[in-house]
């Protein structure tokens, strides 16, 4: 019986000690990773809801992925990569490499699970292996700070999003090659402003649908405009749907649910939510508001849970973080 | 208003100008050496903990590492690597609190070292200051991109008059009309500018004479800057040079801004935008500090190398420090009260690092500098009396606040 976005249910929250901007869940659904504005990654036991810290990063967390095989990775401001190995009971550090010399914003694992993608503030894009961390390619860099980045499922695409001023813009590359297939500028997610000359908005992600038909970018319709959706048809770069929210913010993440609906994560100063479209309709389907600003979602492998991170403070400075898991009921 | 010399002035624009030796020419001819002061704005302020006081590690640190330095025992903000290997010949001030988290104020009260309105700010100041009989060109010039233009263009010479406000140089381009029109030849050009100085001659009989020398001084200046247009030429530096200071706008005003300080120009200040990170700061300080990093070290290391630095001042500020505590969309705002500045080159102490900052960075523990004690500073360091007065047609003033003294740990 498929999923009634609409129905669901908090089923518990942990408190972190810093705002958290992202999660994952373990391939085999045990563990949810999440980490954010230090360098520790909070893991937690989803049967159990025990916590732990898994230490490695020497900086702030910022993108994670898993694989289809065991492994977390995990990424940060400073460029290093971590692979955490989640097969047993408590992930271990599987490697550790220096990916990038500057913040890695952009994370994608292949379908199969063999690469993995890496997008860096300078426009430098690498392809590696999941297995070593060794490096497989550097593909053609970006003139713009990367902040997306999804394989196509077919194995033969790259699709990168860039914080380009006044017209971020997607690119569908091929993945051999690193040549340009399809370039879409998305001047609609552009918070750029002429007073500072700096672009405050920008894709701020990127998913594909499971089929990998779509590529979904994430993030404000405007210098003050609502979280966004832009869907766009990857094989041709046509304009889709845009699946705005009410509320005024950056949408961060977007994950597919197996039964065809969209989930995003949103925020704003000292609030947020989490809300669901069906890819062909405009009008949202549910949303959940959130205490503060939440920052990424991630979809549990049963496709029966989600978790979401959040900043949490009483004015616009966020000092703690919440994971909270929900459940779709039935 | 008309300034004039105190004795006191006088004594200390003497002793800015003692020592001068011959100073090896460059593609362009440079007037006699004198202390010069050069401004690197970093305008929006500048985080102090991804620069120049990081607390790694702690609650408001943020993302990025500190780094060693050329001088033993002092870490700085891991996006300045250039700058780390070049400590040791700095200066920085690490417990400003100027206490003012406001654009407009800040900008105004960091260069004229004062919150109460119409005095001169620093270039204006020294611009007065450091003048020497027979200057022809500008003595204040700031080079900044077009736009955004808010904050960056306050304040100025006030109770000095016209003839000290800065001249802009906006995107490298030599102020407007700086060519003769074409059609304009010289015969001509010369009786209009008879008309001109008669017509001044005349006004200067029934009304005052600040406005009308201000003028003046304006058609001089021009006149001057039409003559050295080859000071705006960069094509005149080598590729390899304008590599060495970067393609984007700071580093062609640096280099523009050194041409300038060969020509002889006493103070130039550059600005430097988009510090101003409310969100996404630590990304912002990325794209800002890389851009700053390299470019200010090739500065400093060809003011050396031409043996500029002796005789320049370079001052790095900003209005105002950023607030420790990192909002919703991971930006810093506004933040007076604990931030640092730096300097170099003519009469500052190499590498020092004075007073602190408590351990969140929230207030300054130790040594707490004021606006005015940067102010005094900056003159002392340039050999002008801080303590002396401007005279104002028998008015006097004081040139820095009495109420601030200079920092004398940082001073040589």
């Amino acid at each position: 019986m498929p999923i009634n976005p609409a129905k669901t249910q908090l089923i518990i929250e942990h408190k972190n000690e810093v705002p958290l901007m992202s999660c994952v869940f373990s391939p085999n659904g045990k563990h949810l990773l999440a980490g954010g504005r230090d360098a520790s990654i909070a893991c937690i036991d989803v049967a159990s809801g025990k916590k732990i810290a898994l230490a490695g990063h020497d900086s702030w967390i910022s993108e994670m992925a898993r694989t289809a095989n065991d492994l977390v990775l995990t990424c940060d401001y400073v460029g290093h990569v971590i692979a955490w190995d989640c097969s047993g009971d408590v992930p271990k550090l599987r490697w550790n490499i220096e990916a990038h010399p500057c913040t890695i914003r952009a994370l994608a694992v292949s379908a199969d699970g063999k690469s993995f993608a890496t997008g860096d503030r300078d426009g430098a894009l690498r392809l590696w292996h999941c297995t070593d961390g060794k490096l497989l390619r550097e593909l053609p860099r970006s003139e713009h700070p990367l902040y997306g980045i999804a394989l196509h499922p077919d194995g033969k695409r790259i699709i990168t999003a860039d914080r380009q001023p006044k017209k971020p813009t997607i690119k569908v590359c091929d993945l051999t090659s690193g040549s340009e297939l399809l370039k879409i500028e998305v001047p609609e997610l552009s918070g750029y402003r002429n007073v500072e000359d700096i672009e405050w908005g920008g894709i701020r992600g990127l998913t594909l649908t499971p089929d990998g038909a779509l590529i979904i970018a994430c993030g404000r319709g405007g210098y003050d405009g609502p979280a966004s959706l832009l869907l766009y048809d990857t094989s041709s770069g046509k304009f889709q749907r845009k699946l705005a929210s009410t509320m005024k913010g950056f949408s961060y993440t977007a994950r597919c649910h197996r039964d065809g609906f969209i989930m995003a994560a949103s925020g704003e100063i000292a609030k947020g939510e989490f809300r669901a479209w069906h890819r062909d309709e405009d009008k949202s389907l549910a949303e959940t508001a959130t205490n503060g600003p939440c920052t990424c979602l991630d979809i549990h492998p049963d496709h029966k849970r989600f978790a979401i991170t959040q900043a949490i403070g009483k004015s616009s400075y966020p000092e703690t973080g919440v994971v909270a898991f929900y459940e779709w009921e039935g | 208003m008309q300034t004039s010399l105190t004795r006191r002035q006088a004594i200390a624009r003497l002793a800015g100008a003692a020592g001068t030796a011959a100073f090896a020419p460059s593609a362009i001819a440079t007037s006699a050496r004198r202390k010069q002061l050069l401004v690197l704005f970093l305008s929006g302020g500048a985080s102090q903990l991804e620069t120049w006081d990081p607390k790694p590690g702690t609650k408001f640190g943020g993302p990025f590492r500190a780094i060693n330095t050329s001088l033993d025992g002092v870490r700085i903000g891991e996006l300045l690597p250039h700058t780390a290997k070049i400590m040791h010949r700095l200066a920085v001030v690490r417990s400003v609190n100027s206490n003012l988290p406001d654009h407009e104020k800040g900008h105004y009260a960091i260069q004229a070292g004062r919150l109460a309105p119409g005095y001169p700010v620093l270039g204006s100041a020294v611009a007065n200051l450091l003048e020497q009989p027979g200057d022809v060109l500008p003595g204040y010039i700031t080079l900044r991109r077009a736009g955004p233009k808010a904050y960056t263009d306050t304040g100025d010479a006030g109770f000095l008059g016209a003839k000290y406000e800065g001249v802009r140089v906006i995107d490298g381009l030599p102020p407007e009309n700086l060519m003769v029109p074409a059609g304009i030849n010289a015969a001509a050009l010369q009786s209009r500018d008879a008309v001109r100085r008669a017509a001044d001659q005349r006004f200067l009989r029934s009304h005052a004479k600040a406005p009308i020398n201000g003028y003046s001084t304006t058609f001089d200046q021009a006149r001057a800057l039409m003559q050295r247009r080859e000071i705006f030429d960069l094509q005149a530096e080598s590729p390899k040079d304008i590599e060495r200071y970067g393609r984007h706008d700071f580093g062609k005003n640096c280099m523009l801004a050194r041409r300038l300080l060969e020509a002889g120009v006493p103070c130039v200040r550059v600005v430097h935008f988009d510090w101003d990170a409310h969100q996404d700061n630590f990304y912002w300080h990325q794209m800002r500090c890389a851009e700053f990093d390299r470019t200010f070290v090739t500065l400093l290391d060809d003011l050396e190398q031409r043996g500029m630095l002796e005789h320049t001042l370079v001052v790095v500020t900003g209005e105002m420090g950023r607030t420790p505590q990192i909002n919703n969309l991971g930006g810093r705002d506004h933040w007076g009260r604990a931030w640092s500045v730096a300097m170099a080159g003519c009469g500052i102490k190499q590498g020092i690092v004075h007073g602190a900052t408590n351990d969140l960075g929230t207030e300054v523990k130790e040594h707490e500098v004021g606006i005015g004690d940067l102010f005094h500073t900056y003159l002392t360091a340039l050999g002008i009396d801080s303590s002396a007065d401007y005279d104002l047609n028998g008015q006097t003033n004081p040139i820095a606040d009495p109420a601030a003294k200079p920092i004398k740990a940082v001073l040589a």
